[in-house]
This record gives structure tokens, sequence and C-alpha cells, in this order.
């Protein structure tokens, strides 16, 4: 039941709310920090919007080459938690090197992905000292939920494309039912590998976005499902609402293939200039650092 | 925690303390629970999550109430469950289809039909006067076949609403997509003709239009139903559902590997073809 979901009720919004409330973050911090430094200093949102990219890249390939395997759900879940946690939150509030890391264990958790914490670390590449990181990463862990408004149970199109790819195996002719594989194959690779990336799962219900991927396969494979979407997905829609369907499916791929251009050198000057503006007092680093100072009698 | 008072303890199971409490500000009632946290080297503990994501579920899931979620313990206690995306695959007859979506629909209030977003229990109230009167009559009152055609079985039974009866019906998001012929309804006496006098006027009072209109549950425990003969038995004294000899035959299982869940062609295309 989609419909009652926290997902839907809280979760859900037009384009110009959701970039309203990211301009909103990015607003508020700096009003908060202005007297700290000159305004240029800081990133704008949609510097953040580049950077979030970049790190959501950085991101997904951590899940790719996890070992062991990471389930595509887990990473799925961590992608929109990241995705959830910067609509409220600014980059320069909260760093997205911790943050993603932190996304991605919760992740693991909550969809019972279980893996200790210190074998998690050591999927991170470069990583000195297991014992302080994994401190800093736990340290983000209340704070994620939170911010999160505890609602950890978030959908996504790869069980309702699973549901319809499984549906229409029941309604195609036996010699045909290979061409289900390669759709469901085609789908997910191409087309809801895309969408974690997206804002898609901001705008429209996970079973939508999993049509829309089955639709894009079929065009792709060159594979004829219209009749199995016309007879058993539509059959109860008149012309006009037929349409509808149409239009959705055709903003629902737009939407997952307009991600926010970027590129790679940008990106880095973008992360450096992060490096000054962001907020220290919320960086468990310093909290450390200063502990050491005091410690040391500085 | 100052923004609680706590009442008393309530329980104590293996992973904290929960106490009674009352929130400051608005002097609602709350259940607090104290976790220990022995050792939180792995953070915050799986247990925990699994607790949050728990009480995520019943939000998500509050209204879903259904024959189908309602258990009879073997002593005879009722208990409201979720089986939500479960599905039976049945050893003894394999090519069984089960349909996707288990009838939640006829339980729906027509607010929720209409696109409303902003329900209260009301809709638990509606479910539970549906269930009511299926268990009378041994049959659902609305077997809707598609969300428009659950519509027209409520007005067909109830008669179409007006908007003197139900003023906030225009306000809904999908009134006005969906309109239906004007129809009277039936006569409760036609509707669940074996049903007592009694019967018939609590479900009268739980099948109403507006949702504010519905009788609360408190209400509803106090209604003259439950004080007139037959009366209610102890719970001690229900009978209590037969166990089936053969059990074991289903199996749940909701996360098979897709290759094994797909069902066998060759045994659901004749299926197909009688349809």
């Amino acid at each position: 039941m989609y419909h009652c979901s926290t997902q839907y009720r809280n979760w859900t919004f037009t384009e110009q709310q959701l970039k309203e409330r990211r301009a909103k973050s990015n607003a508020d911090y700096i009003e908060r920090h202005i007297q700290e430094r000159d305004r240029s200093e800081f990133l704008t949102a949609d510097e953040e919007a580049v950077l979030l990219r970049y790190y959501e890249m950085q991101m997904k390939d951590f899940c790719n080459k996890f070992r062991p395997p990471m389930p595509k759900m887990v990473i799925a879940t961590s992608l929109q938690y990241f995705k959830r946690f910067y609509v409220r939150n600014s980059v320069m509030d909260y760093h997205p090197r911790d943050i993603y890391l932190i996304c991605v264990y919760s992740a693991c958790k909550i969809d019972e992905f279980i893996i200790s914490i210190i074998d998690f670390i050591r999927n991170i590449k470069n990583c000195s000292n297991i014992e302080q990181t994994a401190d800093v990463l736990l340290s983000y862990e209340l704070l994620l939920i939170e911010k999160l408004d505890f609602q950890l149970i978030v959908h996504n199109a790869y069980r309702p494309f699973e549901g319809l790819i499984i549906d229409l195996k029941t309604h195609l002719p036996p010699e045909k039912v290979n061409d289900a594989d390669h759709l469901r194959m085609l789908g997910m690779n191409e087309f809801l590998e895309k969408t974690l990336t997206s804002d898609v799962y901001f705008f429209f219900p996970p079973s939508q976005v999993a049509l829309t991927a089955l639709v894009f396969a079929s065009v792709k494979e060159k594979v004829d499902i219209d009749a199995y979407i016309v007879d058993h997905i539509c059959s109860s829609l008149d012309r006009a609402d037929l349409h509808k369907v149409k239009d959705t499916i055709r903003l629902i791929a737009s939407v997952v293939n307009s991600t926010t251009p970027f590129n790679k050198s940008e990106a880095k000057a973008l992360d450096k200039k992060l490096e000054k503006c962001y907020n220290r007092e919320n960086d468990p680093r310093s909290a450390h650092l200063n502990k050491l100072d005091e410690a040391n009698g500085y | 925690m100052d923004k609680y008072i706590t009442l008393n303890r309530i329980g104590e199971g293996a992973h904290g303390i929960v106490y009674k409490a009352s929130h400051v500000q608005s002097n609602e009632i709350v259940a607090l629970k104290r976790v220990h946290l022995k050792s939180i080297d792995e953070g915050i503990p799986h247990n925990i999550i699994r607790e949050i994501k728990a009480l995520q579920e019943i939000e998500d899931h509050e209204n879903d109430l259904k024959p189908a979620n309602l258990l009879i313990s073997g002593k005879g206690n009722l208990k409201i469950a979720d089986f939500g995306l479960a599905r039976i695959f049945d050893k003894v007859q394999p090519h069984r289809q089960y349909s996707h979506q288990v009838a939640t629909r006829w339980y729906r209030a027509p607010e929720l039909l209409y696109g409303s977003r902003s329900y209260d229990e009301g809709v638990d109230l509606w479910a539970i006067g549906c269930i009511f009167g299926e268990l009378i009559n041994r049959s659902p009152l609305f077997p809707g076949e598609s969300d428009i055609h659950q519509l027209c079985c409520v007005c067909k039974l109830l008669g179409t609403p007006t908007e003197s009866q139900w003023p906030e019906m225009k306000d809904l998001p999908d009134y006005g997509k969906i309109s239906f012929d004007d129809v009277e309804g039936m006569k409760f006496e036609d509707i669940v003709p074996e049903a007592c006098k009694d019967a018939i006027d609590l479900l009268k009072r739980f099948l109403v239009y507006p949702s504010k209109q519905r009788i609360p549950a408190h209400q509803a425990l106090l209604h003259d139903y439950f004080y007139s003969t037959p009366l209610p038995c102890h719970h001690t004294d229900l009978p209590i559902p037969m166990r089936s000899k053969k059990r074991h035959i289903y199996e749940f299982d909701i996360k098979r590997n897709i290759l094994e869940s797909i069902v066998d062609h060759e045994m659901i295309l004749p299926m197909n073809r009688h349809k």
C-alpha cells in the first residue's frame, strides 16, 4: 500500500518543491555562518548538486565493489537515504564523504545484510585507522536516523519490476518467455540502475517507475509488449487515462535520464572549496583532535 | 526525556524497560522504551533498528483491516495481523494463481476511493462495518472488482452520496473524475436480511459516508447490540477454530528466487484459454 506509506506522505514532492527545499537548506546554512567568511566562499545550491552527484557516483562505486557482494536492494536504500538526508541538510553542514558511508552502513543493517563494522570498514580504500573510522562513522548513525525522521523503509522499483516480469511471463506465449528474461536484464541494468542516482523516487511511485523500466526495455530490445500492457495493465482505463499513463511514462523516463551534468575536475575543485567552508563542529574528527589538543595542554 | 513524565512501568523485555508516559505538551499517553546499550561496537543494535522499522510498518499499513488479516489464535484470541504482500504458494495446486492484490479494496472507505490523503481513524471504522456485515451475511458487502467498481458497489447499497449528506465529498482529489447515476440505495433490512434490529442499527452507524459521523469504537462497544441476547460470551468460552489436519501445506515465502517462483507456463496457459 504505497499510498499509505511515509514515502508517499512525507517524501514525495513536485519538482518545484524539491528545488525550493534544497535551496532552503543551502540558504539556511549560509545565513547561520555568514559571519565566518565571505559569501563567495560558500557553495551555491547548484554547486551542492554537482558535489552530491560526485559523491553518489563514489557511493555507487563503493557499493558495487563491496565484498561480500551487496544486494541491489541495499544499494538502492543507501542512495535514497543519502538523497533524503541532503534534501533537508546542506552539504556544508555534514560532509558527504562521511554521510555516504553511514548511509550504506545503516542500509546494510536495516535491509538485513548483516556485516560487522570492521568488515564494513575493510572495504574503504586507504583506511589507515579502522577503530577511529568506526568511531567516526557510528557517531553519525543516530543523527542519520533522526534526520530521516526514523522512516527507514524506503520503496524502490526493483520489487514491482520483478512482479511485472513474473506477470508478463504468465501472459506471453511459451516460445516468447525468454524475451521476458532479456527485458528483465535490460530493464535492471540500463534503467533501474539509473533511477538510483536520479530524483525519480521523490516524484513518482515505484510501481510506475517499474512500468517505465519495462516499456524502456521493450522498446530497446524491440519486443512488442503492447498487447500485454493494453490488456493486462491498463485494461480498466479509458482513452484519456491511457494517455495520462503514457505521459507519466515519458516524464519518468526523462527524469531518470536527466541527471545533473558534471565533470570530474569541476567536482574536485568544488570538493576543495567544501573543505574550507564545511562545518567542522559537526565533524567528529575535529572533536577528537580537540580532545587530543586538550590532553596535550594546548 | 523532559518532554515526558513517566507514569509507571509497563513491562520489561530482554532489551529494555517499557514505561507508560505522558507527553507534557499534548497530554498524550505514550509508551517509552529505555534500551540497554551493552555493547555499542556495532552502533545502534540491530533489534532496535527492527523495532523502529516495525513501528513504521504499522504506521504505513495502519489502514488494512480485513478478514484476511484477522487471526484467531489457538486460545480463541483475536489478533490483527498484516500479511502485506506475502503470497501463498500452494504446493498441492502449484498452477493456481493468486491475485497480486488481495481484496483490501472491499474494505476501503469511500474517501480513500476518492483519493483522500488526509484521512483519519474513520477508515478503520468503515472497514469494521464491512467486516461486521460480512460476518452476518457470510459474504462481502462490497465486492468491487476495480476501484471504480468498488464505489459503484457502495453506491448501489447505500445510495449515491448527496452533497447535503456528505459536504466534504466535493473537496476530495478524485471527486469529479468519477460520477455515478443517482441511485437510492437499499434498505439495511435487505442488505443484511438475517441481522437483528440492533445489529442493523450498529452496522448503519459504521457505514456512513462522512468519516466523522461514523460511530467511534468506544461508543460502538456500548451499543445495545452488545447488551441484548445473545450476549457476548467470555473470551475463554469462545469456540476455538478447528485445527486443520493438513497443516504445512502452505508455505509462505516472499523472498524466493525469481526463477523458482515462476509458475509453470504449460500449466497456466490452458487455464488462461478457458477465461
